[in-house]
């Protein structure tokens, strides 16, 4: 009993004790350039400060013309219909009732902004959006580790951000943090009808329905006509989609469960390791050439690999695509981002296996 | 002989400015830090919001989205710059005080590692649920605790500890808590962007409330640091000299080692694994104001912040609009510097 | 009695390098262990500072048990300078001898002018006062060692252990530290010191304790004590006896 009386004042004695510990420290040695450094410091900030306000009376500060990283397009703000929508990742966002300046975080939102028409209204985009051509000209606010410029977002001020399913959930709530409303458009899970509906969704939020519904439906028939070529082929080709080969030992490509692999199978191909659960496995060089395919598909060609640097490389020269120049580069933005080019990526698979088909009948 | 009475003259001479010359450069480059961006705004506007902000009064004339970068996006990152290089130059002199190795880094000695195997399987294990802000700087301090406990326990496994013993063991650890990490990420992948975005130190807005976590961590922990600091100057001696003097070894150990471990780990966990502070801010300290702990520790703490404020500008400047993680710029910066005062302090001697 | 050792036995593993010495000593007295090479004088020394654990007795201080004394309060009456020390970098020769102070004080104080005096005393007694902003590990070895000892008198300790302190000196500063080991002793200050060298330690000791193997073979004034038989038998080693006319010990010389 009598323990835990001395053990409780001294509990309510230690924070008394600190202080004056801390008092007498700080008189003891270095109170006085403390003071000093606390009044300097106060000093310091007041002047500052005093300037500041003094002159503000007089003129409106002109920052605003500096500070903005490129000049921002003049268009007719756009009306938007709907007061909140919910996005592809499932947020309720409140939506401004008019928009005249939008940042793309992706190239597929990017593109699909250019496709309804919309493009004038797009101030910034990341570093990776190059579709349409028109694009070079636009403002990039990315870093290429995939972070982007926050200060550069808040100083455009647009009324709206376009997110993509790629795009780090991090990126979405920092940019929420600065009052922008940010719209995620698409998830990891693709598909050719979930693109449709992002379309639509996007057109709904620029006021473009009609365009979109013109742009979806353009689609449909386009995308049902090149099935339609392919409905009939009955010797499938077995195909090796090379998504990266830096160590041609270890390649990387596509398993099942990914919308690159769908988009094969519906071009009439069978991938060769769609029973992987991975949607992105690395396979070793040995299970390449087990696998035997007819065609290989080189989604890595924009980083500069060519068909002739797949037959030099070591092991390679048994497979039989390898022996039989069955090796072809594709332009991988057409396939792996999700905009209305999907149908144009569909038609560049089916071309490759169609050729092989044609030089096999021959 | 002359030549070292002469230099600890002048250094005496120095113990004065060193604390003037901190604190006022400290505060300017947090001034200098929250002006400099990839986003060009005056002084005079950035000191106008502050003292707007500073007095809770909204402003009508300055727009608003310039409010938010000065307010939301550099003044957080600017404070959470300034604890993160005081908790890693401060941790850095009591680790090396501690070990009695000027090696003794938080990274030398695996504990940063340690932390970040902790942040990230926290970030794994609680990835199911909703992310919780709060697990990763939790994480961090067990693992970083871990670690630094176990280090300290291989290292005095034999009666006479050396401190060779300790780097080896240290550096050990430290690969195997880095060869876990990457399995961890491996086996991650879908919150891979995330978790590289943490090791290379985050550009991610900072909130508030991790601020303030990363503020109380560093008061907590240089609170308990500067206890300590006293008496860690007798713990140069050896143990049994030490307890000669009168110091009760086991109570100042566990002080340091959990003060310094709650410092790094924060610092880790909101700032990214940084390294090079911990090392050189020490060390260039030590050379003007000698070994004293009492003036070492806080000195340090104070000198962290502003290296790491000036590595943060030129991360954030050097390729603008881009930025660049901090940690290659400390790197860049450090490793030179180091090289030069290890040949400096040679000659000295 | 100001030290009180009672039946203590110290053991490292399995090696007993006390075994059941019992030792009384008062205020005031220059007490000097002697023996061969592993017989257990500085585990006495140690043992009586409270850094060896005891396996059995006890050693009581003024009175009280030194074993469950808190370190700072043990350090405020006994201080020790060790047999080997190694400064370490970045700080002065004075910042060294303070570090006596740290027990005496709670960590948020600075010590205060009472303690600059005893520091100024300490350094003056030691004789290293006039390299008080050297950095002490620039200086050599018999220098390092008269700081260690400047910073045990600055402790004003009550009980001043040494072992082997005067190993590394000069003649000139060996006689100097003798004649303060002197004068504190008339302060009233217990001296027990652990030494190798015989005629130094006659010289000046009030009492000789002889250790071998562990234990306590003789204890008293150095005149009876130091005997060429006893010697002979504990160091193995044949000496010579030279008379000393202003001395009642004669000298011990190895006989060649």
């Amino acid at each position: 009993m009598k323990t835990q009386h001395v053990y409780g004042r001294r509990l309510v004695a230690l924070p008394l004790h600190f202080c004056k510990g801390v008092f007498i420290y700080l008189k003891g040695n270095s109170m006085k350039s403390f003071l000093r450094v606390v009044l300097l410091s106060v000093a310091v900030i007041l002047s500052a400060c005093a300037t500041a306000p003094a002159q503000a009376p007089t003129a409106t500060p002109a920052p605003v013309a500096t500070m903005v990283p490129t000049a921002v397009p003049t268009i007719a703000p756009i009306a938007v219909a709907v007061a909140s929508v919910t996005d592809s990742a499932g947020r309720v966002v409140a939506i401004p009732t008019s928009v005249s300046k939008i940042i793309s975080l992706a190239p597929s939102t990017t593109e699909m902004i250019y496709a309804l028409g919309k493009g004038s209204a797009v101030v910034a985009i990341d570093m990776y959006s190059d579709y349409p051509p028109e694009v070079s000209s636009v403002a990039k606010i990315s870093n290429p580790d995939m972070t982007y410029n926050y200060e550069q977002i808040a100083a455009l001020a647009p009324d709206m951000v376009f997110a993509a399913g790629i795009t780090s959930p991090d990126v979405v709530t920092a940019i929420e943090k600065l009052n922008i409303p940010v719209v995620v458009v698409g998830s990891v899970n693709t598909t050719f009808e979930s693109i449709k509906s992002d379309i639509t969704l996007v057109g709904t939020l620029l006021g473009a329905t009609s365009e979109a519904t013109t742009l979806t439906t353009q689609m449909q028939v386009d995308w049902d006509a090149l099935i339609a070529k392919v409905a009939n082929i009955d010797s499938k080709p077995r195909v090796f989609w090379e998504l990266d080969a830096t160590d041609p030992s270890k390649p990387y490509t596509i398993g099942a469960g990914g919308f690159v692999n769908e988009l094969l199978v519906a071009a009439g191909g069978i991938n060769v390791f769609g029973d992987v659960e991975n949607p992105y496995p690395q396979v070793s060089v040995e299970q390449v050439v087990a696998a035997a395919p007819d065609i290989i598909i080189l989604a890595d060609s924009l980083y500069g690999v060519t068909p002739d640097m797949v037959a030099n490389r070591a092991g390679w020269e048994g497979i039989p695509a390898v022996k039989n120049q069955s090796v072809f580069p594709i332009d991988d933005n057409l396939v792996s981002r999700p905009g209305p080019r999907i149908v144009a990526g569909l038609a560049a698979v089916i071309a490759i296996i169609e050729e092989v088909l044609v030089e096999v009948k021959y | 002989m002359p030549y070292a009475v002469s230099q600890l003259k002048r250094l005496r001479h120095w113990r004065g400015t060193a604390y003037l010359l901190g604190l006022s450069l400290c505060v300017c480059c947090m001034l200098v830090a929250t002006v400099v961006g990839s986003v060009a705004i005056p002084i005079d506007t950035v000191i106008r919001v502050l003292w707007h902000w500073v007095r809770q009064i909204p402003d009508t004339v300055i727009p608003s989205n310039l409010v938010t970068i000065i307010v939301t996006i550099r003044l957080p990152r600017v404070v959470m710059v300034a604890c993160a290089g005081a908790a890693l130059g401060g941790a850095g002199a009591a680790y090396q005080g501690l070990f009695r190795n000027p090696l003794a880094d938080p990274y030398v000695i695996g504990v940063a590692s340690g932390a970040g195997l902790g942040a990230i399987s926290a970030v794994a294990l609680g990835g199911a649920l909703a992310f919780a802000w709060y697990l990763m700087p939790l994480g961090a301090f067990i693992g970083a605790l871990l670690v630094v406990g176990l280090v300290y326990l291989l290292a005095r496994g034999n009666a006479q500890y050396t401190n060779n013993d300790l780097i080896l063991a240290g550096v050990a650890l430290a690969a195997l808590a880095n060869a876990l990490t990457t399995y961890i990420m491996l086996h991650i992948g879908r919150q891979l962007s995330q978790l590289l975005g943490f090791l290379l130190g985050s550009a991610t807005i900072v909130g508030w409330d991790a601020v303030g976590l990363m503020l109380v961590s560093v008061i907590i922990g240089m609170t308990m640091l500067l206890i300590a600091a006293r008496d860690l100057n007798v713990l140069l001696f050896p143990e049994e000299q030490a307890r000669f003097l009168g110091i009760n070894v086991a109570r100042i150990r566990a002080l340091v080692v959990i003060g310094a471990t709650l410092m790094t780990a924060t610092a880790v966990a909101f700032h990214g694994l940084i390294g090079f502070v911990g090392i050189i801010v020490p060390h260039s300290v030590r050379l003007f104001v000698g070994g004293d702990h009492r003036r070492l520790i806080p000195l340090s703490a104070c000198y962290g912040a502003i290296f790491l404020l000036l590595a943060d500008m030129l991360a954030r400047t050097i390729q603008s609009p881009q930025e660049i993680p901090v940690g290659i710029v400390t790197a860049c910066c450090g490793a030179p510097f180091f090289l030069w005062q290890l040949r400096t302090t040679k000659r000295a001697t | 009695m100001l030290v009180d050792i009672k039946n203590i036995t110290c053991a490292y593993q399995q090696h007993i390098a006390l075994a059941d010495v019992s030792l009384t000593a008062a205020t005031g007295e220059i007490i000097v262990c002697i023996g061969p090479n592993g017989a257990g004088k500085s585990t006495l020394i140690r043992a009586i500072a409270g850094t060896v654990p005891l396996r059995d007795g006890q050693i009581m201080l003024a009175g009280a048990d030194v074993a469950t004394m808190p370190a700072a309060q043990r350090a405020q009456h006994i201080a020790v300078v060790p047999q080997t020390v190694v400064m370490p970098a970045g700080f002065t020769v004075r910042e060294v001898v303070a570090m006596a102070r740290y027990a005496f004080h709670p960590w948020y104080q600075r010590h205060t002018g009472h303690d600059d005096q005893i520091i100024n005393y300490a350094m003056t007694q030691a004789g290293v006062d006039h390299f008080a902003t050297t950095p002490a590990n620039q200086l050599s070895g018999g220098e390092q060692q008269r700081v260690a000892f400047a910073r045990a008198i600055a402790q004003q300790p009550k009980v001043l252990l040494l072992d082997e302190t005067t190993a590394h000196l000069d003649l000139h500063h060996q006689h100097a530290i003798i004649r303060c080991i002197k004068e504190l002793a008339q302060c009233g200050v217990l001296i027990i010191a652990a030494m190798h060298d015989i005629n130094l330690a006659a010289s000046f000791a009030s009492r000789i304790c002889v250790l071998q193997q562990g234990h306590l073979l003789a204890d008293g004034v150095p005149a009876t004590v130091l005997n060429q038989a006893f010697l002979e038998q504990i160091y193995h080693t044949p000496l010579k006896v030279v008379p000393q006319s202003d001395h009642p010990t004669p000298l011990f010389l190895i006989q060649h």
